[in-house]
């Protein structure tokens, strides 16, 4: 009777610390913009072909490098939102059409970190752009200035 | 009698000479506030791993602890604070750094012969349009500093130093030993 509540306890033991280490990756996870690189991707090839052929009704094209930068040179119609540590709301992007998201990164970092701080206030529709604004330089795409 | 009030107008004319170099040494304000958010902000690489591309270190570093040091020009002066720099990366594995010279891509040849020539692990850069680059503006940068150098940690400036001098290095050391607690 004893060893069978000793092997009870045991295997009690060994599930809940199984769920805590479940627990504990998932927020770590949560806390690393680049292991919440899941969002899906879209290339500049695929968006240049959405703003040639005027189908961007259903997305909006947002830009993740500072004003400054975005006063520039940023993809045509894009709309710009900086990347920041904490966004203060009211945050106005629309919550009904797809945000095509990117930045000055080599992986889209910013982009990625402005996406999972974004989904806090309610928004889950993301693309990324795959190769960002250089990619886009890199093609010699039209660039729009302020 | 008399040497009262010579010595007094000579420690005066030296006052009003010094002063000017000294407001020079120190009180030049140039770069982010201690407290502010480091941007991305777009450099030429010279000679790190994406060695002439267009890239944002400050972005694939995220929140790790940093060093963003801008020189104003290359020389003497600047190669003595990048060596310290490599010395100090070296040094603390978790520090993250970047060298940029705003003046421009006619600054790449002296940072690879520097970058050889002393064996500098740490990425050195340049601003693509010189002093007209946006990130000038984007980081506040003053022109009349002779370097910038801002250590971070979660994308927040935690030290913001000018006109460091090798002998002034200590403070950079200091700064970035803060933000590591240590390691």
């Amino acid at each position: 009777m004893i060893r069978r509540k000793s092997i009870a306890s045991c295997f009690i033991f060994i599930c809940m610390a199984a769920l805590a280490s479940v627990v504990s990756i998932s927020q770590d996870k949560g806390l690393d913009p680049k292991g919440q690189s899941d969002y899906p991707r879209i290339t500049c090839e695929e968006l240049k072909k959405l703003i040639d052929a005027k189908a961007t009704q259903d997305i909006v094209i947002v830009d993740n490098q500072p004003e400054e930068s975005f006063d520039e040179g940023h993809i045509p119609g894009a709309v710009s939102f900086p990347w920041t540590d904490q966004i203060k709301p009211p945050v106005k992007l629309p919550r009904n059409k797809t945000l095509i998201m990117y930045c000055p990164c080599m992986e889209e970092e910013d982009s990625i970190d402005m996406a999972n701080k974004l989904k806090q206030f309610g928004y889950s529709n993301f693309k990324l752009l795959k190769g960002g604004w250089f990619r886009w330089e890199e093609l010699k795409y039209p660039i729009e200035k302020k | 009698m008399r040497r009262i009030p010579v010595v007094f107008v000579a420690l005066l004319i030296l006052g009003v000479a010094a002063a000017p170099w000294a407001a020079d040494q120190r009180s030049v304000a140039s770069g982010r506030a201690v407290g502010d958010i480091t941007p991305s902000f777009v450099v030429l690489d010279v000679t790190g791993p994406h060695k002439g591309e267009p890239i944002c270190y400050i972005c694939e570093y995220e929140g790790a602890p940093t060093v963003i040091a801008f020189f104003q020009d290359t020389g003497e002066e600047t190669a003595g604070l990048v060596v310290k720099l490599n010395e100090l990366a070296q040094q603390k594995k978790a520090l993250k750094m970047v060298a940029a010279v705003i003046s421009g891509p006619d600054g790449k040849p002296w940072l690879e012969k520097l970058a050889q020539e002393k064996g500098i692990k740490i990425p050195l850069v340049v601003f693509r349009k010189g002093k007209d680059d946006v990130a000038m503006k984007v980081y506040k940068l003053n022109a009349e500093a002779k370097n910038t150098i801002l250590v971070s940690i979660n994308r927040k400036v935690s030290a913001n130093l000018t006109n460091v001098g090798v002998e002034s290095f200590n403070l950079v050391a200091e700064a970035a030993s803060r933000i590591l607690g240590g390691k």
